[in-house]
């Protein structure tokens, strides 16, 4: 079904939403939860946590892209859930993707600017927009989604070793365009 | 933490960027290596334009409908996914000298001695066949069960007759047509009149239309472009040229019968096995131009010198090409092995398919209008359906015979936190009529292993705190429902 059939579901209060919602993205939100949770049972309920609240936003909420919509959902209730459990000690998935991610840290001899986490956004956006579509595509599957290094190597038919370097030279490449914004995180 | 505001910042990149991380698969640097995974993101990533619109076609579904939530039909819940019920066993041609008992038995056992809670059923349903005329009767008896090409292998049932095993056909329902499935009133609507089932053991249309197929092969493109694209266009008159296609990533649809079909440009493959056919059905196209683009934006600009490709036109008869484009699917997207039925089986579904709600049909629905082949193909392995096993059986005179039908059931349930009562439960439907034609002078159920669930709701009459685990059942009463809650271990 149509993004925009699925939302007129949501706004006549059909509980057929949550069902076309699930037929169309569920597998996907449960990737982006089980890539940062490792956990069947927890990220099942971050998936259907997201249908609650995507339930409870639409409407008045009109998401232009209900996948990304939905997929930005699943993602912050993972990382809050992920927060829970690094209190109680439980490893997961995202620990690697942070500790990947510290490579973008920029160095603290920049002049710094103290940013919120909105401009960091759009910052990270504009370091997007100048990366190919392959190596920001290769990025936020990695980062955002969750997609771990050796599916994402399969996909393109290489080793992980060498995807990973390639990785490795796209964080300090933001590393690199967050320096040059003279930004301190 | 510093790094922790990066990893929250990323969830906040603008929504173009992650939609096009969610429906674009990554370039490839060697031969391919494909899987479910990758078909479905070819599959999302097919982009049609259409005057300007821009839309992606739908994901597939996969299992069966979900109903609405929680709110009940009758006595019974109304589940979000509903597994459908199980039916009873009936005979090709009625008999009125042969009649039946039936015990159905559903067993809760855990899965392995590490499982901590039931999902699912290991189901026996067990027939006492009964000759009361004046001579042998060989009979065709005929069980059907709920699944789909992609579930077959787990759910297909085995069948003895007086012990011994049999070897029973294999026999495929059709698409419901949008009759919803999605509760046990569903099932009904789609059997009660028997066109289903007779359709099922008829003789599936042939695609037997002469068309014009243009392969694609031999690719070629500037290295240092990833994502370097091949498009083909030309205009039809829609009314007398129907076009399906297999291997393409792109389609714009304009006015005046404009069509274009693009493709990213494989590397290091030749004659390779990732084909790209474009197929032809009526009046063939002509004047066709091929156009490189330095990406998947076929846009005055963005064009690429050095693209190029080996076009080869051929006429073949449909279901021929049909054959070999199944065939592709299944040996480069599934390692070869998934398809549990013989390909000529499937290529009959998918011809049904197409036939009824495809291109070939008067009135294709949603996305079939296209003409993505992937998409046909993914959708009838993986749509509900009901099956027939079909199998012979000898009831000498004055005699009974005992067949025992052993099958995995899965359950019907709600999505967890989905705002609905139902969470964990489990529901497990029979129908005690729908769709036989056999006399059953009695009809009984059984549960065992019951320590490792609580009943919920039921019409059976099962009382596990006194222990009554076997009841005798109304055979006027068309549907038994029995919905539980796992015990954990």
């Amino acid at each position: 079904m149509e993004d925009i059939k699925i939302i007129e579901l949501y706004n006549a209060r059909n509980e057929s939403a949550i069902n076309e919602t699930d037929t169309k993205y569920g597998r996907m939100l449960k990737g982006i939860a089980m890539n940062i949770l490792s956990n069947h049972w927890d990220s099942e309920e971050v998936v259907n946590d997201t249908y609650v609240r995507a339930w409870n936003a639409i409407p008045p909420a009109k998401p232009n892209y209900l996948g990304a919509y939905l997929g930005r959902i699943t993602r912050n209730l993972s990382i809050n859930r992920w927060h829970e459990q690094r209190a109680k000690k439980r490893n997961s998935s995202a620990e690697l993707l942070i500790s990947e991610l510290s490579d973008c840290v920029p160095a603290m001899q920049t002049v710094e600017t103290v940013i919120e986490t909105k401009e960091l956004a759009k910052v990270i956006d504009c370091w997007l927009s100048t990366l190919s579509t392959d190596n920001r595509i290769l990025f936020l599957r990695r980062y955002w989604f969750g997609d771990t290094v050796n599916s994402l190597a399969k996909e393109c038919g290489t080793s992980a070793n060498k995807l990973a370097g390639r990785l490795y030279r796209l964080r300090q490449s933001l590393k690199i365009a967050l320096e040059k914004e003279g930004l301190s995180l | 933490m510093k790094v922790k505001q990066i990893f929250d910042a990323i969830t906040e990149v603008r929504d173009e960027y992650i939609e096009e991380a969610r429906t674009t698969q990554l370039k490839k640097s060697a031969i391919a290596w494909k899987k479910w995974t990758m078909i479905v993101a070819a599959c999302i990533v097919m982009a049609i334009g259409i005057r300007g619109a821009y839309s992606l076609p739908d994901l597939l579904p996969f299992g069966g409908k979900a109903g609405g939530s929680g709110s009940g039909h009758g006595e019974s819940s109304t589940f979000m996914s509903y597994a459908g019920p199980a039916f009873p066993l009936t005979l090709s041609q009625p008999d009125n000298t042969v009649t039946a008992t039936r015990n159905i038995i559903y067993d809760f056992s855990l899965p392995n001695e590490d499982s901590i809670r039931v999902w699912g059923a290991n189901v026996e349903d067990r027939y006492t066949l009964i000759n009361s005329s004046t001579e042998e009767k060989n009979i065709e008896a005929v069980y059907p069960f709920i699944g789909s090409f992609n579930d077959l292998k787990e759910l297909i049932p085995t069948i003895t007759v007086n012990g011994q095993k049999e070897h029973p056909a294999l026999y495929a329902g059709g698409y419901s047509g949008g009759e919803k499935l999605d509760s046990w009133e569903g099932y009904k609507a789609l059997l009660e009149d028997g066109s289903y089932q007779s359709n099922a053991f008829a003789a599936d249309p042939v695609l037997s239309q002469p068309v014009t197929v243009y392969a694609f092969t031999d690719f070629e493109a500037p290295l240092e472009y990833e994502a370097a694209t091949q498009a083909i266009s030309f205009n039809i008159d829609p009314d007398k040229t129907t076009i399906l296609h297999y291997g393409f990533n792109g389609i714009d649809i304009g006015d005046n019968g404009f069509r274009r079909y693009s493709y990213f440009v494989p590397k290091d493959i030749r004659m390779e096995k990732d084909i790209k056919l474009l197929i032809i059905i009526g009046e063939d196209i002509k004047d066709y131009s091929l156009q490189g683009y330095k990406n998947g934006a076929c846009e005055r600009g963005n064009e690429l010198e050095g693209v190029s490709s080996t076009v080869t036109r051929k006429e073949q008869i449909l279901s021929d090409v049909m054959g070999e484009v199944i065939n592709h699917f299944f040996t480069n997207y599934d390692d070869g092995n998934s398809l549990a039925v013989s390909q000529e089986m499937f290529l009959g579904a998918v011809t049904e398919f197409m036939v009824h709600y495809g291109l070939l049909s008067d009135n294709a629905r949603d996305h079939y209008q296209y003409g993505v082949l992937e998409d046909v193909i993914l959708e009838t392995y993986s749509l509900k359906r009901v099956f027939y096993l079909k199998f012979q059986v000898s009831v000498p005179v004055g005699e009974s015979v005992l067949v025992t039908v052993k099958m995995r059931k899965n359950p019907s349930y709600d999505f967890i936190c989905s705002g609905t009562d139902n969470k964990g439960i489990q529901g497990y439907d029979m129908v005690t009529r729908l769709g036989s034609n056999l006399h059953f002078d009695a009809l009984t159920a059984e549960l065992t292993s019951t320590q490792n669930i609580e009943i919920v709701r039921q019409n059976y009459g099962f009382n596990l705190s006194q222990g009554v685990t076997e009841v005798e059942l109304d055979l006027n009463n068309e549907h038994y429902y029995l919905e539980i809650r796992p015990v954990e271990q």
